[in-house]
């Protein structure tokens, strides 16, 4: 799957009838790689490694998501974890109410879709900017909430989230809540994938690159930029979903500015535009924190990802993506180079 | 009435701080277009250095303040030269990512330097009070209100009617021409950095006096400053240091009239309605392509 992003050039419309050719192909060489993946930690690894597994696959569709609104879109939300965290209440409400899978999901994607539309409708029919700095309150308001409703949400305590429990599987099972997560973020990897190639997706480059210019030729901007946070809200509610069921405890401080931040930083380092990035990204902001706590210095994390934010956005604008789709295209340089030589 | 004489008196004050802190924020914005999310962290480093000096350290307070807000001053300047200005052209908007990446890592190596823990600051005359026609003033109340005057007032004193104002205008107008006419833009640049660093740390020190000090306490404020200067607009300069100091009563009035957790959602629904409800041309900056 990799490679196969890695060498479609961004931007080119490439040739079209070797496209089409080659589309079923590449599809296939995709999925293929993608269950290789898939299958490693269930296979190899033991409980606690397949739990961090499972925990990537939910901090995957969030970063999808955010990836959408950031990526493709160019706006910054400061509040994508709050929104996982309006997806992790929601469940817990709703799950302690006894209602079961689709009760729950749709409950997560109607509040996701309310909460975003109060935030986005105002702020991005105007500047960017406006938005970052609402979604910065909007995260305080949600700790606010939490912290006044002890009855109902558990309050700065936290809460005991009941695992989701869909026939034999049940998600307080690491390997079960790997599998349960599999499905929904092999759905959200698929359609953030297929954005790219519909109307909709390019109206969010065009946004992206220059909006006096995407206006100038017909893009409704505002309705695209609220088109791209109300997805990215839902991808965020569903992840908390996710989240909630497979760790079966949330409290505020996983959804606060700094989560946000976080997952932010994951974006941008993994590569932001890109399905691969946003899963690099979600590799990070699980791994990454977990490796500093085994090492016995997990205070140095946070330095970390601020000191990377800021380097990697200035200085590698395309994140690790952008570094190896370097490195691929130097190495097909040599290669052609010599292939011409002989 | 001396119950809600007390409140305007503590809104006017916090309003007034959101003010002076604004001021740092529109200075930045308008010689280099661009937003500093660490801007509450830089003036925390003022604070929460100072506290570590004199009461970890031993030092007079007054030797504390001021190496603090030096402190402040070079770390403010520091993310100009080093960071903000080396954002290539065409990249708009990465300003935010960027001084957000700062924020994360000034105050991550604040919590790993001092602590975690909330301290009490020297209060600053905050525990001197006196009573005027039935309200209480604390001497802060006085020192905040004051200074806060003083500042704006020379603030738009110096960029109106000095030639050191006409040539910052000028830089923030056009920086090519203003530098083809012989301005200094960059050294301009690296000066309104500096003297925001200031502003923030003075602001994050009377803060502190007012309530204590931590690696987090400048961010809610940070937050209410920047949604003054999104209602005014960051381009203009009475109107949101003014929205600055409605939003202190207000938030005061609500927190009087529903309760002392009321603050966090009165504000938030404010900002909702007014981008809601006011005609896009009075809220927007100019629309031109920032690249």
């Amino acid at each position: 799957m990799t490679s196969a992003i890695l060498r479609r050039p961004r931007g080119e419309a490439g040739n079209a009838t070797g496209e089409r050719k080659q589309g079923p192909r590449r599809l296939l060489t995709r999925v293929a790689v993608f269950a290789v993946i898939a299958a490693v930690p269930p296979l190899l690894f033991d409980d606690y490694w397949v739990f961090m597994s499972a925990q990537v696959l939910a901090f995957a569709i969030a970063t999808l998501g955010l990836d959408v609104l950031y990526g493709r879109t160019g706006q910054m939300s400061l509040a994508h974890a709050s929104f996982m965290g309006v997806g992790a209440y929601t469940t817990y409400l709703v799950s302690s109410l006894g209602y079961g899978l689709a009760v729950q999901l749709a409950a997560v994607a109607v509040v996701s879709l309310i909460a975003a539309l109060v935030v986005a409708v105002p702020t991005l029919r105007l500047s960017g900017l406006r938005l970052a700095l609402v979604t910065l309150a909007f995260g305080e308001l949600l700790a606010w909430v939490v912290r006044n409703t002890t009855d109902l949400t558990g309050g700065t305590q936290g809460a005991s989230v009941d695992p989701l429990i869909i026939g034999q599987l049940d998600s307080s099972e690491p390997l079960h809540a790997y599998l349960i997560a599999l499905v929904p973020a092999a759905i959200a990897t698929a359609l953030a994938a297929h954005l790219g190639r519909t109307q909709l997706g390019r109206r969010m480059l065009a946004v992206r690159d220059t909006e006096l210019a995407a206006e100038s030729v017909g893009v409704a901007v505002s309705r695209t930029k609220i088109t791209a946070f109300l997805i990215s809200a839902v991808y965020a509610g569903v992840a908390g979903w996710l989240y909630a069921a497979i760790t079966g405890f949330i409290s505020p401080p996983d959804f606060d500015l700094f989560a946000s931040v976080y997952l932010f930083v994951a974006v941008v380092i993994g590569g932001a535009g890109t399905v691969v990035g946003a899963w690099l990204g979600a590799a990070y902001v699980v791994l990454v924190p977990e490796l500093f706590t085994l090492a016995g210095q997990p205070n140095l994390y946070p330095i970390v990802g601020g000191a990377l934010l800021a380097i990697v956005a200035l200085l590698v604008p395309d994140g690790i993506v952008g570094l190896g789709r370097g490195a691929w295209r130097r190495a097909r340089r040599v290669r052609d180079a010599q292939e011409g030589a002989t | 009435m001396g119950d809600l004489g007390q409140i305007l008196v503590g809104g006017v004050t916090t309003g007034s701080l959101y003010a002076l802190f604004l001021l740092g924020v529109l200075i930045v914005f308008q010689v280099s277009k661009s937003i500093n999310f660490a801007y509450g962290q830089v003036g925390m480093i003022a604070a929460f250095s100072a506290w570590f000096l004199y009461s970890e350290q031993g030092l007079p307070v007054p030797v504390a303040l001021v190496v603090g807000v030096l402190l402040a001053v070079a770390v403010n300047s520091a993310i100009d030269y080093v960071a903000i200005r080396r954002i290539p052209a065409g990249r708009p908007g990465l300003d935010l990512v960027v001084t957000l990446g700062i924020f994360l890592l000034i105050t991550a190596v604040m919590q790993q330097l001092i602590d975690a823990n909330a301290h009490t600051f020297v209060p600053l005359g905050a525990d001197t009070r006196t009573e005027v026609a039935g309200v209480v003033v604390s001497v802060n109340d006085g020192v905040v209100v004051g200074l806060t005057a003083v500042v704006i007032a020379a603030a738009y004193l110096l960029l109106n009617r000095t030639s050191l104002g006409t040539s910052l205008r000028a830089s923030a107008e056009d920086a090519g021409i203003a530098q083809a006419a012989g301005v200094n833009v960059r050294a301009l640049r690296t000066a309104t950095w500096a003297v925001a660093g200031a502003l923030g740390a003075i602001v994050a020190v009377l803060v502190a006096s007012r309530l204590s000090v931590d690696a987090f306490y400048m961010t809610p404020f940070l937050i209410k400053a920047f949604v003054a200067g999104m209602i005014g607009g960051l381009d203009r300069f009475w109107l949101p240091l003014s929205v600055a100091v409605a939003l202190g009563v207000y938030e005061s009035l609500a927190v009087f009239w529903l309760g002392a957790s009321a603050g966090t959602p009165a504000v938030f629904l404010l900002i909702i309605v007014v981008l809601a409800l006011v005609p896009k041309r009075f809220v927007n900056e100019r629309n031109e392509v920032r690249a």
